[in-house]
């Protein structure tokens, strides 16, 4: 099972209005995965700007 | 589309990656989160209802504030002992203005010209359509004004002082009172502190944006922050305050976890091309046409509720 059908398994109710009941898992990864994902990316890019010796933008939100 | 019905093609993700990797792009261009653009373009495009918007947005809002704020430590423009302090004010905030969207989510449909609409799309239009207006005036007026400065048609003069109403705040004399030695703040109630939090806080829950249009100048002018500093700490806020959002929309079926990924992709791209071009355009300019971009997302904005009226 690939990453995206695993994520749309895991929040297969959200839409469903008011019979959705939001499951343990599903809550951690959604607070999870966008944390990991921006830190992961921050110390990439602090590496890169490290080893190449060149200062990126900073991008969104300033 | 009904707020308590959608189900998300998986043969979109490639376009949702796309629009994340424009708006990253815009926001990075600009120097702005974008989140202003990113909720009401993904109803008005894609058709996503408000209350899923919102939710997924802030989990792809605080990815970027993370990705952001660990950049900014490496300069150390960040005030923890403030940001943390305001987190109280913040996680309120998003949870009042999270309940008031759940509320809003549940209301039912409206009779509008005979026709019946959903009552979440619009009132979320029109609040988002008074946000877009009041941030892109607000954009032109101060570019307009600037490169009138530059050219000699308007005297330099110094920063506009702070207003006595400002200044009464600055110096509140409500306990407990607070120092702050990395912004050079001697003393300052917590409780102004607390209410910045939950102005910016309450934003972010209902409407998905940061809220650093709010709180950089309520921490420059009202708190008396360094620039630099205001926004370090600004993106740590962010970060922290759109965890808390994404947290309390995901226990309320508001986060679509496959659009936060495919918005994720896009933005962390987009934000890094758009910000190596600014260097290359001149800042009143890019200003002036960001504010009038926000004016192209009330008409988008307006004929998606006109649509959606008509339609019934």
């Amino acid at each position: 099972m690939d990453i995206v059908t695993w994520l749309q398994e895991l929040g297969r109710s959200v839409g469903d209005g008011p019979r959705f009941h939001a499951r343990p898992l599903y809550v951690v990864v959604c607070v999870v995965l966008p944390v990991t994902w921006g830190l992961s990316v921050g110390f990439l890019l602090r590496a890169i700007e490290k080893i190449v010796g060149v200062e990126l933008g900073r991008g969104g939100a300033h | 589309m009904s707020a308590g019905e959608f189900v998300l093609g998986l043969g979109n993700l490639p376009y949702l990656a796309l629009f994340g990797l424009l708006i990253g792009a815009l926001g990075g261009f600009f120097g702005v989160g974008g989140g202003f653009l990113m909720v009401p373009l993904l109803n008005a495009v894609f058709g996503i209802p408000y209350n899923i918007a919102v939710g997924s947005d802030l989990g792809q809002m605080c990815g970027m504030s993370a990705a952001a704020t660990v950049r900014h430590m490496r300069f150390g423009n960040i005030d923890f002992r403030l940001g943390v302090l305001m987190i109280a004010g913040t996680a309120s905030g998003v949870e009042v203005g999270a309940q008031v969207l759940e509320a809003l989510k549940h209301v039912g449909k409206m009779a509008i010209l005979g026709h019946s609409v959903d009552s979440l799309t619009v009132i979320m239009s029109l609040v988002y359509a008074a946000l877009l207006i009041f941030l892109g005036q607000a954009m032109v007026r101060e570019s307009l004004r600037t490169m009138r400065r530059a050219s000699g048609r308007t005297q330099l003069t110094a920063e506009a002082p702070a207003s006595p109403a400002v200044l009464r705040l600055r110096t509140a004399n409500l306990w407990p009172m607070v120092s702050l030695p990395a912004s050079g703040i001697e003393r300052v109630s917590l409780w102004v502190i607390l209410a910045i939090g939950f102005a910016t806080g309450f934003l972010s829950g209902m409407l998905g944006v940061g809220g650093g249009f709010i709180r950089m100048p309520a921490l420059v002018y009202i708190l008396g922050c360094p620039t630099v500093v205001a926004v370090g700490t600004d993106l740590f806020e962010i970060m922290f305050s759109s965890a808390y959002g994404v947290a309390t929309h995901a226990f309320k079926g508001n986060v679509h976890l496959v659009l936060v990924i495919a918005l994720l992709m896009g933005t962390t791209i987009g934000a890094q091309l758009g910000a190596s071009f600014t260097r290359k355009a001149g800042g009143p300019w890019v200003r002036f046409w960001f504010g009038c971009l926000a004016f192209v997302g009330v008409i988008m904005v307006g004929v998606k509720l006109l649509t959606s009226v008509l339609r019934g």
